[in-house]
């Protein structure tokens, strides 16, 4: 492991400066609470390396603006919450379907609706799987600490290039807003790290920017540079110009999928946490595994058996392993600000309906005090 | 018909206050002078709409209201559609009988602030306007989005600091010209259209009395200094409107049909803008030399602006 540096800041902010050493150089947004902060510190950023920051007219705009930054070659980022993505959705549905990348930073707020703005919730969970109507793969990551604000803010620009979709990361009111030091890579081991977009150097009477394998996402080259080629959220041919035909639309949409199913062990990430000789297991992610993590500790200093399994990458989600874990464990506990949105998913993963839940939706945060409880009450 | 009396502050304080005291808007806000205004100008019902904003969140504190009327909040931007559903509800009933006092007067109100207005909902706005419901939508203007830490809006003047459009090294603020609302919304040919100003309190109110009057969609666009963000003492609120309208920053006019323009307020002595600018933290780096040009440009735009509006006037077109 290269060395790493301290930095004392927010999550919003680390998320921002994330994007900027990973190379975003334009981010369009929207004021929305509790995610501002990362559009002030980003358009505090960006001018200062030649980059673009502009403040749309709403939602809807900002992920235009992004879209149309994105299909010019460059990395491209919002960010915003709940209330944003919902408007934003029809846009995403784009994204996705015409294969553009980009990062978008959702710092969630209690919902439905203009909900708890500056409160904590993990409600947007299930949103993230699939923003829009449609079929198709979502790639959503979950910081669960200051550090993955930033860490995982550069991984999703590399994931986004990687597999030309948009990549969400997942933060929420509290770790958006927690300030303290984080450890995180240099800015040279980021500018390493980074794996440019694929373009296609070949004659341009040649380029089929959709005709691509069926495990492998679509080669956009950059605007302005004499590669021609149809950009529509229709279904569309290897050339992108709309079509109806029966067989390029089966296999278009189950590209969508194969290009990431396929792929998934370059995406899938999570951390353990004193598993091995556990016997209860705990699911957590974001925020709420902070206090996880500390009720492992109060417990196990009280001889209780306990252990955390916390998914980084959300979706796709780590079934294998979860179904592994679901073998393994007979007392399974999930812990969310939400009311069991990734549970359903824990469900499907292992199989098994008798799993138990503590779930929170008034807007504050775990104590380690509701989890320590809940165990004693159910183990 | 609104109310009657409105020859002095003294005896216009007297109404009945429907707009109460229960609010948590920062001390020297504008928005609720405003807001205290239009409701007590007229005795009848109002049914009122609001975009997420100061205003939207500071007079509904759970378990508290400060709406003596019917009002509603829906989202961010939609104050002018749920406005929409209600007056063409009201009409459909009031003509089936079935409202239960079918005469009693009822007037339409929408509120949104400048980012909900010029932003955000320019399109909800846009679309109720065309479609020509009777209904009166105000926008509070205190350039820039107070409610979630002063962003910049397509309201907020150049030159001026904000959190996303920050002044610094490499910028000077704000650099996009405030969007001319009151003109685009006369586009629409409403019947009628006014910026207004809370110093000149009589002309406010019987600006409100005439929209609320008058049949058809109107619009009122009005300055509201925003102490927290403009960066001034709160005492200074009406101070501030002042110099805003007396260095025409702010002219008070109104446009009838969308063509007939009446300037409402000459200042007698027309000051120099960098006293208004001078006066709120938001322009200090503009004093700086480099940054001279933005006042001078400031000071050009508006010198052309009310030599339009003065001609405007005389050729009622």
């Amino acid at each position: 492991m290269s060395e790493l540096r301290e930095i004392v800041s927010t999550g919003n902010e680390l998320s921002a400066l994330a994007g900027v050493d990973a190379g975003c150089t334009f981010f369009a947004g929207y004021p929305l609470t509790p995610s501002s902060e990362v559009m002030h510190s980003i358009s505090d950023y960006l001018p200062k390396v030649g980059g673009t920051c502009i403040q749309m007219e709403d939602e809807i705009g900002a992920i235009c603006a992004v879209i149309g930054a994105g299909m010019a070659g460059v990395r491209t980022m919002t960010g915003t919450s709940g209330p944003g993505m919902s408007l934003k959705a029809e846009n995403l549905g784009l994204a996705q379907m015409a294969e553009v990348p980009l990062v978008c930073v959702n710092v969630m707020r209690g919902g439905p609706s203009t909900g708890l703005p500056t409160r904590v919730s993990q409600g947007d969970i299930a949103q993230a799987k699939t923003p829009s109507h449609g079929d198709y793969k979502s790639i959503t990551l979950c910081a669960g600490n200051l550090a993955e604000c930033y860490t995982e803010t550069v991984r999703a620009f590399n994931l986004a290039d990687r597999f030309m979709q948009p990549v969400f990361v997942l933060l929420d009111e509290t770790i958006g807003h927690m300030h303290g030091k984080a450890m995180v890579p240099t800015v040279e081991d980021v500018k390493k790290g980074i794996v440019p977009r694929k373009i296609f150097d070949g004659a341009p009477e040649d380029y089929r920017p959709y005709g691509v394998e069926q495990d492998e996402p679509a080669v956009l080259n950059p605007m302005f540079e004499g590669y021609r080629y149809h950009f529509t959220g229709l279904h569309h041919d290897g050339k992108g110009f709309p079509t109806e035909e029966i067989e390029t639309c089966r296999k278009l949409i189950e590209r969508l999928f194969k290009k990431v199913e396929d792929y998934q062990d370059e995406i899938e990430s999570n951390e353990e946490y004193l598993l091995e000789d556990a016997d209860i297991l705990i699911i957590g992610y974001g925020s709420s595994s902070l206090a996880v993590k500390e009720a492992v500790d109060v417990l196990r200093a009280d001889g209780v058996k306990v252990g955390m399994f916390r998914p980084i990458t959300l979706w796709p989600s780590p079934e294998k392993r979860m179904y592994d874990l679901g073998q393994k464990f007979k007392n399974i506990l999930t812990v969310e600000l939400n009311q069991g949105q990734y549970l359903e998913e824990v469900q499907r993963a292992t199989g098994r309906l008798d799993i138990n839940k503590l779930t929170k939706t008034n807007g504050r945060p775990f104590s380690p005090q509701d989890i320590i409880d809940k165990v004693k009450e159910v183990f | 018909m609104a109310i009657t009396s409105i020859k002095n502050l003294k005896e216009f304080s007297t109404n009945n206050d429907r707009f109460e005291g229960a609010h948590t808007l920062c001390p020297g806000c504008a928005h609720s002078m405003i807001v205290r205004e239009l409701m007590n100008c007229t005795d009848d019902n109002l049914v009122m709409t609001a975009n997420t904003g100061c205003l939207e969140v500071s007079t509904a504190v759970y378990p508290f209201t400060t709406w003596d009327t019917s009002w509603m909040h829906i989202g961010f931007e939609n104050a002018a559609s749920s406005v929409t559903g209600s007056e063409v509800m009201h009409r459909v009933r009031k003509k089936k009988g079935t409202l239960p006092d079918p005469d009693a007067p009822v007037k339409f109100v929408a509120w949104g602030g400048d980012g909900s207005t010029f932003d955000i909902g320019f399109q909800w706005l846009s679309g109720a306007m065309e479609r020509g419901h009777n209904f009166v939508y105000v926008c509070l203007d205190n350039e820039n989005y107070a409610n979630t830490g002063g962003q910049r809006s397509s309201a907020t003047p150049i030159g001026s600091t904000t959190s996303t459009a920050p002044a610094g090294t490499h910028s000077y603020g704000e650099k996009q010209k405030k969007k001319d609302i009151v003109a685009i919304m006369a586009a629409h040919d409403a019947p009628y259209v006014a910026q207004l100003a809370p110093n000149k309190w009589k002309i406010m109110a019987k600006g409100f009395q005439k929209a609320l009057d008058t049949e058809g969609p109107c619009f009122i666009n009005t300055v509201s200094p925003c102490c927290t963000e403009w960066r001034f003492d709160p005492k200074d609120t009406i101070t501030i409107t002042d110099l805003a309208t007396d260095s025409l920053m702010f002219p008070v006019y109104e446009i009838i049909n969308g063509h007939e323009l009446n300037i409402l307020y000459r200042p007698k002595n027309v000051l120099k803008v960098e006293d208004y600018l001078g006066a709120q933290g938001r322009y200090k780096h503009l004093f700086k030399a480099e940054n001279k040009h933005v006042i001078d440009k400031i000071q050009k735009d508006i010198n052309e602006y009310w030599d339009m509006l003065q001609r405007r006037e005389e050729a009622r077109i």
